[in-house]
């Protein structure tokens, strides 16, 4: 046996692990044997990392000595609330700073939810020859001029997505430094930015580039102006408008149009910010070949999407504002028979009177509908345990189901009783629901039913929720396959933290955050799990100026074989293991 | 010739002298007056003198008593943090304290932090849509995402005190770069997320000096009471300034919060040797204070004169004024009555006020434009279109104007 090891060259190995791109894979194979372990990692290209902070540049870099795309995770999901404060971490600095010393041949980084500083992008742009793609997903810190580095150094750069980041706009000329023998551009969204650029720089690099298969716009970009660009790249498979807006002036609506027909190949359409109805059937004549449509920025009524929504029966996926109404959605579910993603957002979330007549029963006839439906994000006022029972029965096949019922606490407007046992149906029959997000008034029952049922969960957010400790108990128990945990304003506290300590340490993090977990708690927590970061965050000051028992203010748990960092602001204390010293920065 | 006092100092002598009238006008200034002495009455005086006197940067501890707590009485102190004594920190007590104690209508979901939970880009593009579309035209005004940063948290600061006045104005909803002098790079502080100054110099000094400054307290009690902000009360070598919207630098403190978050553009924490040229102070008095000085900063001229001599003796002071009918023409000045307007804008909706802030600046550049500077014009015009106007607005408003 031992012969047979030995005599089995490496390089075959190589060659048959390179066929297997999945990570979970890739890290089973490391663990077969020591040998399998060592020429897995010499041979690994792609990592990911989930939590920055769950492990240092230098052990990544010492166990995979050859990466050639890393993508990489900061802030807790909840950062996109604002609930996670300014200049709480996920700095970027130390990854770049090491990866230019150890790995000079990297293509690809794509970072979420990350501070990124233009000092990093220069280096970016400076040390990686072979760069290809840079994808910042709700990044900030970083500002225009480093998008200029980028532009001007990287020769051979494909994919520039800044999706949702928070970008220093200091000018559009940055669009200027890619220089005029540059045209390897395959994908590029800039929908975020929000300063005009030459529109000539854009025209000029759309045209030079024959690969551009995605271009993602920016709201300065007029309606005038897309048909020019679209000639220049007939090869789109996705588009991003600009603006979408303009007095109706038939030249241009027919130059739209004549453009957009000839675009063949595109499958997604996004933007269409301030979009106007009547530019709408522009896009008619693409609209059969549709796979993607994101109107979630576009204030149009529901007679105008149903009539848009009529020509693309085969549509995937929809983003949409709450304007299409349970009309449009029941309409929706009529056409559009291979719907697998559904996203309503609210167009109007501040009142507590419905501006749009959109309830639970849009959901119902989308479910109820479209066969394929398995991602939904819904956000509504009211709902039913027996709507919820039916979407469950509907479409067992949920793998992500959220909805947001928009008042905290609504309880079932036909009972008005809690929102358990539709919550339950769904968990119950959706037997492969990977991510859930519940709203509405819940008792801990309802937590029993996800702790039962939803053994395939790996995400799950709640706010508030519950009644006591029991419901947070129940989900660290029975969710065997919970990865992700966040919660708010849920009056959970420490009995089913501290029992279920060991389960901290099977899930990526657990965020908790104005509820009822104290300081003697998280102390006792970081000092018994010395491979979780108990990280207490509180803008009122050093916790240990109040009494052991009052509840912390945000609390952020994550696996590291890191240790603790050392990049705190001065509002984060990670407990450590010797309990009377708190680590600061 | 009998010197005249020329320009009757418009700032805690209007309201204090309209406290024993119980006029329309004044009743707004009273209920400021008195709900100001209530707070202090309830809370130790220790901490409204330290709170009062952090406020008024030049000032040290030379002051009375009573000129410190009459002196911010006027508009912007409204309410503030001590007059909701259960205001907690974490969002969901604040919607339900500020429900309650403001009486206001305004649906409870908006005061939440980071609920509904939407991005802030979303959110922004969502403020901006604020015609319903239900027109004919459905011309919708989409966001800037660049500004949307703490949409969530602005409403979470609306009870606060805040004026319409202080969150409208800032254009990147809250934050403000900050600068110390020594250092290059500087930082970026939410002032939406303060109610005081206190709060603010407090966050300032666990930025930039050591965080180990917060803990050499003797005892545990909240800091924010007791200690006084070495940043605000002169003891440190550095002295925390603005730069407000004409581009001059201010002494913090001086102004009432509200009026502070309207005009600042930009906070540098500057040395204090370098910051000695700030300071001037002019001698004030009113019929319910004593005579005290007060810093240039925080004084403003007024049309109304009295008639008296150098130095007067109280009684002679008052019985001038008397003659002179300040109190009427007072109330009949338009900052008499914008207090009054300023009470109705307090118990606006954030998102209403965001909408008025809109509105206001395109009526700005539609209708003054013909007396505005050039370069006003184009940094309004520059501002809506961060903002998000479409660009039909933009050009019909460019029209109005040139």
């Amino acid at each position: 046996m031992l012969r047979m090891a030995s005599s089995f060259p490496e390089e075959v190995l190589e060659h048959v692990f390179s066929f297997i791109q999945s990570d979970a894979d890739r890290n089973s194979i490391s663990m077969v044997c020591k040998s399998w372990y060592e020429i897995e990692r010499w041979c690994r290209r792609r990592i990911f990392v989930g939590n920055c902070y769950a492990v240092s540049p230098r052990m990544v870099i010492r166990r995979f000595p050859d990466v050639r795309s890393i993508e990489l995770k900061g802030k807790p999901h909840f950062a996109d609330f604002n609930l996670v404060p300014e200049g709480w971490g996920g700095y970027v600095d130390p990854w770049i700073s090491a990866m230019a010393m150890a790995y000079p041949w990297l293509e690809e980084i794509r970072l979420k939810r990350m501070v990124v500083t233009d000092e990093s992008l220069e280096l970016i742009a400076k040390s990686f020859k072979n760069f290809k793609a840079l994808v910042l997903s709700s990044c900030e810190g970083f500002s225009t001029d480093g998008l200029a580095a980028i532009a001007a150094n990287c020769r051979n750069l494909r994919e520039l997505d800044l999706r949702e980041s928070d970008v220093d706009d200091l000018s559009g000329h940055w669009l200027s430094h890619f220089p005029d023998t540059y045209t390897s551009l395959v994908s590029l969204d800039i929908s975020c930015l929000g300063s005009e650029m030459s529109f000539t720089a854009l025209e000029r690099l759309v045209g030079r580039c024959p690969n551009l298969r995605s271009l993602r716009l920016n709201r300065t970009v007029p309606i005038e102006k897309l048909a020019n660009l679209l000639r220049q790249a007939p090869q789109l498979v996705e588009l991003g408008t600009g603006a979408y807006s303009a007095e109706l002036r038939p030249e241009v609506f027919s130059n739209l149009a004549g453009a957009l027909s000839g675009c063949k190949e595109l499958k997604s359409l996004s933007g269409f910010w301030e979009a106007v109805p009547a530019y709408l059937p522009a896009v008619y004549s693409i609209c059969p070949g549709l796979t993607s449509l994101n109107l979630s920025y576009a204030a149009i009524q529901s007679p105008h999407l149903i009539k848009l929504l009529s020509h693309c029966p085969k549509l995937q996926r929809l983003w949409v504002l709450d304007y299409i109404e349970d009309v449009g959605l029941e309409a929706l579910a009529a056409s559009c028979k291979d719907l697998r993603e559904l996203r309503v957002f609210p167009s109007d979330p501040f009142v507590a009177e419905p501006n749009v007549s959109l309830t639970e029963q849009g959901l119902v006839s989308v479910s109820g509908g479209c066969p394929k439906l398995h991602s939904v994000l819904y956000f509504c006022r009211q709902m039913s345990n027996a709507a919820l029972t039916t979407i469950a029965r509907n479409r067992p096949n949920f793998t992500c189901f959220r909805l947001c019922i928009i008042e905290p606490r609504t309880p079932d407007y036909l009972t008005l009783g809690p929102l358990d046992a539709g919550f339950g149906a769904i968990v119950e029959h959706c037997k492969d629901l990977r991510r859930l997000s519940v709203s509405g008034l819940l008792t801990d029952r309802a937590f029993e039913y996800i702790g039962t049922y939803a053994k395939k969960l790996e995400m799950l957010s709640l706010a508030f929720a519950g009644d006591s400790d029991l419901g947070l108990h129940h989900v660290l128990s029975g969710c065997e396959n919970l990865r992700k945990l966040e919660i708010r304003d849920c009056p959970f506290g420490d009995k089913a933290l501290l029992a279920n300590a060991a389960k901290l340490e099977t899930m990526r993090s657990l965020w908790m955050s104005s509820c009822m977990v104290s300081y003697g708690a998280c102390k006792l927590l970081g000092q018994k799990m010395p491979r979780l970061n108990v990280e207490v965050i509180d803008e009122r000051g050093p916790p240990d100026t109040r009494p052991e028992s009052c509840p912390v203010e945000k609390l952020y748990i994550y696996r590291s074989v890191a240790g603790p960092r050392f990049d705190m602001p001065g509002f984060v204390w990670t407990m450590d293991e010797d309990s009377s010293a708190l680590r600061l920065s | 010739m009998k010197p005249t006092l020329k320009g009757l100092l418009g700032s805690s002598s209007g309201s204090g002298s309209s406290s024993n009238e119980s006029s329309p006008a004044s009743k707004v200034e009273e209920d400021y007056v008195v709900s100001k002495n209530m707070s202090s009455e309830a809370t130790s005086y220790g901490a409204e003198a330290e709170l009062e006197l952090g406020l008024g940067l030049s000032l040290g501890g030379r002051t009375g008593p009573d000129a410190a707590k009459s002196r911010v009485t006027t508009c912007g102190r409204i309410l503030t943090a001590k007059d909701f004594p259960s205001r907690a920190v974490s969002g969901t007590k604040r919607a339900a304290d500020s429900v309650s104690q403001e009486g206001a209508s305004s649906p409870p979901v908006s005061q939440v932090v980071g609920w509904p939970p939407i991005r802030a880009s979303r959110m922004y593009s969502l403020v901006n849509q604020a015609k319903t579309p239900r027109s004919e035209e459905e011309k919708v005004v989409a966001g800037d995402k660049e500004n949307s940063k703490d949409f969530a948290l602005n409403k979470k600061t609306n009870n606060g005190g805040n004026t319409n006045v202080g969150v409208k104005e800032l254009g990147n909803l809250g934050f403000v770069k900050v600068n110390i002098d020594g250092i290059a790079i500087g930082r970026k502080v939410d002032l939406n997320a303060h109610t005081c100054y206190e709060t603010l110099a407090q966050t300032l000094e666990d930025m930039f000096f050591r965080p180990g400054m917060t803990l050499n307290l003797n005892g545990g009690e909240k800091e924010q009471v007791t200690k006084p902000s070495k940043l605000l009360d002169g003891s440190s070598e550095f002295v925390l300034t603005y730069e407000d919207k004409d581009g001059d630098w201010m002494l913090v403190g001086d102004v009432p919060w509200g009026m502070f978050l309207s005009s600042v553009k930009r906070l540098r924490i500057m040395r204090t040797s370098e910051a000695n040229g700030l300071d001037q102070e002019a001698l004030v008095d009113a019929p319910d204070t004593v005579r005290s000085q007060m810093n240039f900063k925080r004084l403003s001229l007024t049309d109304i004169t009295i008639d008296i001599k150098r130095v007067p003796k109280k009684k002679e002071l008052l019985a001038a004024m008397e003659a002179a009918d300040v109190k009427k023409k007072w109330e009949n000045s338009s900052w008499g009555r914008k207090l009054i307007v300023q009470k109705r804008r307090a118990s606006l909706n954030d998102f209403d006020r965001f909408k008025l802030m809109l509105a206001k600046i395109k009526v700005c550049i539609g209708t003054i434009s013909f007396c505005m500077p050039f370069t006003m014009l184009t940094k309004g015009l520059v501002y809506l279109k961060k903002v998000g106007l479409t660009r039909q607005e933009l050009a019909k408003l460019k029209k109005q104007s040139a």
